[in-house]
């Protein structure tokens, strides 16, 4: 008892010292930027405990994780995400190398100057939260640091935002490694744990598609795992996957951060209304910047001057969502060349082949959406996405 | 005449175009199945016959690399496949995928001039 009531004492003693210290360096309270920056407690959760720690500045997310309807506030801080988790896991990189890693975890206060506040969130779709988890899959495959990342204040996360992420294998990543035994339900929707990938796996797909089918079969939409295969769900994917092998990471290409060639894959289904949400990821270098290695170039090239009315620039991303639509509509309309590029109008055939539905294709500032039997809707953003997002909604 | 039935004889869950992009791609269906059992009809002037039904489906890649491939890297003839390949659809559900594979001999361009 008296060990415990020191410890607790020692603790405070060091908690008291740490926000002194802060007050010092950092000043009293004082903003540094827009964002809260002070010295302040959180809890850090990792492997079934939770510690209490100290924390300098908090960048909070956005509070509508979402890339069609907030987009460029969602994109821009994906864009400062992926800066900070490269530059803190070189830090990390670093620490580990001097052995300082190994100290820090036995540091039994642990002190962040700086971390990601997800309880700023309100909501999050499951396709921002795949692209989301991608950032950091690929950060931690990088850096080759399982245990590296923390969970802070995951009590004040909001249950539905919780809830997402816990369904699509986020938390994991996080150090929470509570163990999944139901998939919790979100206003009947029910997101699978996301995939990745390097090469074109069919039974992958497979398994995905069965998981999906399976949850359907269990929710009362017997005839789940049919439906899907009717509307072709295999190809569609597959044609996705096989686009990222070919075209998102040509050889030689320089990132401008580490990368990793993966592809990321999750769905969602809602059973009691037939739907199925599914979606590929890539970081890849965006259809847009793709195309002068496509084989049918020259007539997309032609198409886009007659549609658009200037000269294709690879580099000019005002016209991104108009860049997809014709690149569609070219690898759809030409017959007797190359099959290579009909990847994506096959992928619009699933919308198609389902009773209803849309195709939905984000990359670089683009995006194209595909609604089946409406003309197809292309829009362009000021703020570009790392890579390419291809997202089925499609009603069986 | 011989058969292949994909799904029994390949993958129930066939790949993507190379064999780089990963399994069961169609280069590898190509020159482990095909091919050698399309030489062997040449030389008995036999048939053979590929079943498509039994998988979850096919990419468009994986078609094209198995069949537009004969024509590309092995020199093959529209003539001559029509005359020693069969491809199969039992279930009207995969007669999209023979018409992606037949579409792909038609509009393949022999890369070599024979290879047989």
């Amino acid at each position: 008892m008296l060990t415990a009531l020191k410890r607790l004492k020692r603790r405070r003693q060091r908690l008291e010292k740490f926000e002194r210290l802060g007050k010092l360096r950092f000043g009293e309270e004082k903003p540094i930027s827009n964002k809260t920056q002070s010295v302040h407690r959180i809890s850090v959760y990792h492997q079934g405990r939770i510690r209490h720690g100290l924390a300098r500045e908090r960048k909070p997310m956005p509070e509508l994780f979402c890339l069609s309807q907030n987009h460029d506030a969602v994109v821009t801080f994906l864009s400062e995400l992926r800066h900070k988790l490269v530059t803190s896991g070189g830090r990390f990189d670093r620490l580990r190398l001097s052995g300082g890693a190994l100290r820090s975890a036995r540091n039994k206060l642990p002190m962040f100057d700086e971390y990601i506040d997800f309880a700023s969130m309100r909501e999050i779709t499951p396709a921002a939260a795949l692209v989301l988890a991608s950032e950091y899959d690929r950060i931690k495959t990088v850096f080759n640091a399982p245990n590296w990342l923390r969970a802070i204040n995951i009590e004040n996360w909001e249950p539905n935002v919780l809830t997402t992420l816990d369904d699509l294998g986020f938390l994991p990543m996080l150090g929470v490694d509570r163990p999944r035994t139901t998939i919790a339900n979100r206003d009947g929707v029910y997101v699978v744990p996301f995939l990745a990938g390097t090469k074109v796996l069919g039974d992958k797909i497979d398994g995905f598609i069965r998981t999906l089918g399976n949850f359907a079969v269990g929710r009362g939409l017997v005839d789940g795992e049919a439906l899907l295969n009717r509307s072709r769900v295999y190809d569609g994917l597959g044609e996705a996957i096989q686009n990222v092998e070919d075209h998102a990471y040509p050889p030689g290409t320089i990132f401008p951060y580490p990368m990793v060639k993966k592809w990321w894959m999750t769905g969602a289904v809602e059973p009691g209304k037939k739907r199925f949400n599914l979606m590929v990821y890539d970081q890849g270098i965006s259809i847009p910047a793709r195309l002068p290695r496509w084989d049918l170039f020259a007539d997309f090239k032609a198409a886009f001057l007659a549609t658009v009315g200037r000269d294709f620039d690879p580099e000019s991303l005002d016209k991104d969502g108009e860049t997809i639509a014709e690149a569609v509509q070219v690898g759809r309309s030409s017959t007797g060349k190359s099959w290579h590029g009909k990847g994506l109008p096959l992928m619009r055939e699933i919308v198609d082949n389902s009773a209803g539905g849309t195709l939905h294709i984000l990359s670089r500032c683009g995006e194209y959406t595909y609604t089946a039997g409406k003309r197809p809707v292309a829009r362009s953003f000021t703020v570009p996405i790392a890579g390419t997002l291809v997202e089925w909604d499609l009603y069986l | 005449m011989s058969t292949i039935n994909i799904a029994s004889d390949f993958s129930r869950t066939p790949g993507g175009r190379y064999i780089s992009d990963g399994p069961f791609s169609g280069e590898l269906f190509r020159e482990r199945l095909l091919v050698p059992a399309l030489r062997g009809a040449l030389s008995s002037k036999g048939k053979v016959v590929v079943v498509l039904d039994g998988t979850r489906g096919y990419l468009s890649s994986f078609l094209e690399e198995s069949f537009g491939g004969l024509v590309r890297e092995h020199g093959f003839t529209k003539h001559q496949l029509d005359r020693i390949l069969e491809l199969r659809a039992i279930d009207s559900y995969y007669e999209t995928y023979r018409n992606i594979a037949l579409r792909s001999i038609a509009d393949a361009r022999a890369e070599r001039s024979l290879a047989h």
